[in-house]
């Protein structure tokens, strides 16, 4: 079943087109990887699918209904949106940082009950920051911010978790946990979008990719067709060694000056 | 701190200055006797002294501290900016500046709703002139400045007024009315007070929870749910009722909405939904104590209640920058 579907997405801004004609679907039980360099407009078509912004032309579906016609509450429980980077302007401590990720669930006057509280020790116990539990928020470092953020995501408990650069900030080691963590997460009725830049992380675990490069599609598809050398050649400019020993690599090997 | 314990100890503050500010004053009131005779005798000189000029002077000092401290909690709440409150960008000058025109031209007269009525409008305008200004992403620096432009752009109004007022005498009462003062104020004044500060207030219900997730910042909280352009302006308002509703009836008493918030937010565990009530009732805490204050400083003529509230806030604002440089570095 197709959870979102994206039918010829395009969006302007400051009288510039930042994304024409994009088709995209993602099917539950999907993990689908959004590639492209810099400024290809992943960030925004990511935000459009969240529902934060206004197409300029084309429709979204969710579950085969109008995104629009859900409320913003109701689109806030059923889609999670993870920023890059992303700002904390207060010292909450992590543990009150990652249940925010429950308001979608919470009726107006409702207090946090049993359930809201287990699935925000699940998250935190899933990213491994138990030990950041009681920690000002605001005093985390990098990698520790981005896993408190995917917490607080997952907390919400959606059906579609769209996560931009979620493992941009992280080590290796935490890069491969994320990354299993998110496989694991769309299984059955959920499904993931993820943007990534480490094409050989994105080629071991995407079930399908979309290419992007000044806001259109190049290519879509499964990753052995979308990751060929002629396509990272045409978009990014590199030359590469691809190959698969145990798991698939991709080495970027020289940048190509026009 | 437990946050319910936190509550009750604040709530208990307030009762306790609302009761002392019954009492104090040039003369001591024999509270129990005073009491005692607003129940059986109504024109003896102690109950009228109790109901016609301690209570609306306690009540109003209550009521606008409250909405100070809470004011002052919702919009740095909302900016996500600890220097911000209603005083400081333009709220409480634009409410001023237009109680003062319906007071220079005493429109006041064709009813008693003008001067509360004139001052939310006047609050507003500021507050979305200042907004305008801006923008929407606007950082702390570019904020404060639309709110020290829009300052002075109703201060300058104001002195104008001030300038042409056509004698001293009237002059003299202009000007002590900016100062922020809750003396010579009646039950009348309260009772007009109160129902625009109530639905200042219950504007406010609800937002705690929208505030919390706007520490993400406005997109993440959207995708949680949050409408912020919605909520600026419920907050926005909430401000203008409440805030111009309180300047109308006591002048511009600053600072409280800076310091109080301020003050309760590590006791609160920085979050700005519990920060709501607990600034409320800091903020009452706050005035009464600050008008008790006055009323014990011997002094020629009295000190305006405003006037001590800034002597002890703007250290405090000046305080507050030299910390947030010392961050910065």
């Amino acid at each position: 079943m197709s959870l979102l579907e994206a039918a010829n997405i395009s969006f302007k801004r400051n009288q510039q087109l930042l994304l024409q004609a994009i088709n995209l679907e993602l099917h539950a039980g999907e993990l689908i990887g959004l590639i492209g360099p810099n400024g290809a407009g992943k960030s925004t078509l990511l935000k459009i699918l969240a529902g934060l912004q206004t197409p300029l032309t084309g429709t979204i579906k969710f579950q085969d209904q109008a995104l629009t016609k859900l409320n913003a509450k109701e689109r806030s429980q059923q889609i999670a949106w993870l920023t890059q980077g992303g700002s904390i302007h207060w010292p909450l401590t992590v543990e009150r940082l990652v249940a925010l990720g429950r308001l979608p669930h919470l009726a107006a006057w409702q207090q946090a009950g049993i359930t809201d509280q287990a699935a925000i020790d699940q998250a935190i116990q899933q990213t491994g920051i138990e030990h950041l539990r009681n920690r000002d928020a605001t005093t985390l470092s990098g990698g520790e911010r981005t896993r408190v953020l995917l917490a607080r995501a997952l907390a919400a408990e959606p059906t579609i978790l769209l996560a931009d650069e979620p493992i941009a900030a992280l080590d290796p080691g935490y890069q491969l946990q994320t990354l299993e963590l998110l496989r694991a997460f769309s299984q059955q009725q959920r499904a993931c979008i993820v943007v990534l830049h480490e094409l050989s992380l994105a080629a071991r675990y995407c079930d399908r990719l979309y290419l992007l490069k000044s806001g259109c599609i190049v290519d879509t598809g499964s990753v052995a067709k979308v990751l060929s050398a002629e396509n990272l050649k045409n978009v990014y400019h590199i030359e590469c060694e691809i190959g698969c020993t145990n798991v698939p690599w991709i080495i970027p090997s020289r940048y190509i000056y026009n | 701190m437990n946050y319910r314990w936190l509550l009750i100890s604040l709530s208990l503050l307030v009762f306790c200055l609302f009761c002392l500010s019954l009492v104090v004053g040039r003369d001591p009131l024999p509270i129990w006797q005073a009491a005692n005779e607003v129940f059986t005798d109504h024109r003896s000189v102690l109950a009228i002294i109790l109901t016609e000029i301690r209570l609306p002077r306690a009540l109003i000092a209550l009521f606008a501290g409250a909405t100070l401290g809470l004011c002052g909690a919702a919009m740095q709440g909302l900016l996500r900016n600890p220097l911000a409150s209603p005083d400081l960008i333009g709220s409480s000058s634009g409410a001023a500046l237009c109680a003062v025109i319906v007071l220079y031209f005493g429109l006041q007269s064709i009813s008693a709703q003008m001067l509360p009525l004139s001052a939310m409008l006047g609050a507003l305008i500021a507050t979305g002139l200042v907004f305008a200004l801006a923008g929407r992403d606007a950082s702390i620096t570019t904020l404060i400045l639309a709110g020290v432009a829009v300052n002075a752009l109703a201060t300058s109004a104001m002195s104008l007024l001030l300038n042409l007022a056509p004698s001293p005498y009237a002059m003299r009462e202009l000007v002590l009315w900016t100062m922020g003062d809750i003396t010579d104020r009646s039950m009348d004044d309260f009772w007009l007070m109160l129902p625009f500060t109530l639905i200042g207030w219950a504007l406010m219900l609800g937002v705690g929870r929208q505030l919390n997730a706007l520490t993400l910042g406005e997109e993440t909280a959207a995708s949680l749910g949050v409408r912020p352009s919605w909520i600026r302006w419920r907050i926005f308002i909430a401000i203008a009722f409440a805030v111009g509703a309180t300047v109308a009836t006591t002048g511009m008493i600053g600072f409280i909405g800076l310091v109080v918030p301020h003050l309760l937010r590590p006791l609160v565990n920085y979050e700005p939904a519990r920060l709501l009530p607990a600034a409320a009732l800091g903020g009452a805490a706050m005035l009464l104590t600050a008008d008790i204050g006055v009323r014990l400083i011997p002094t020629e003529s009295a000190i305006k209640v405003g006037v001590l509230t800034a002597l002890v806030g703007a250290p405090f604002f000046l305080y507050l920058i030299l910390r947030s440089r010392k961050e910065h570095v």
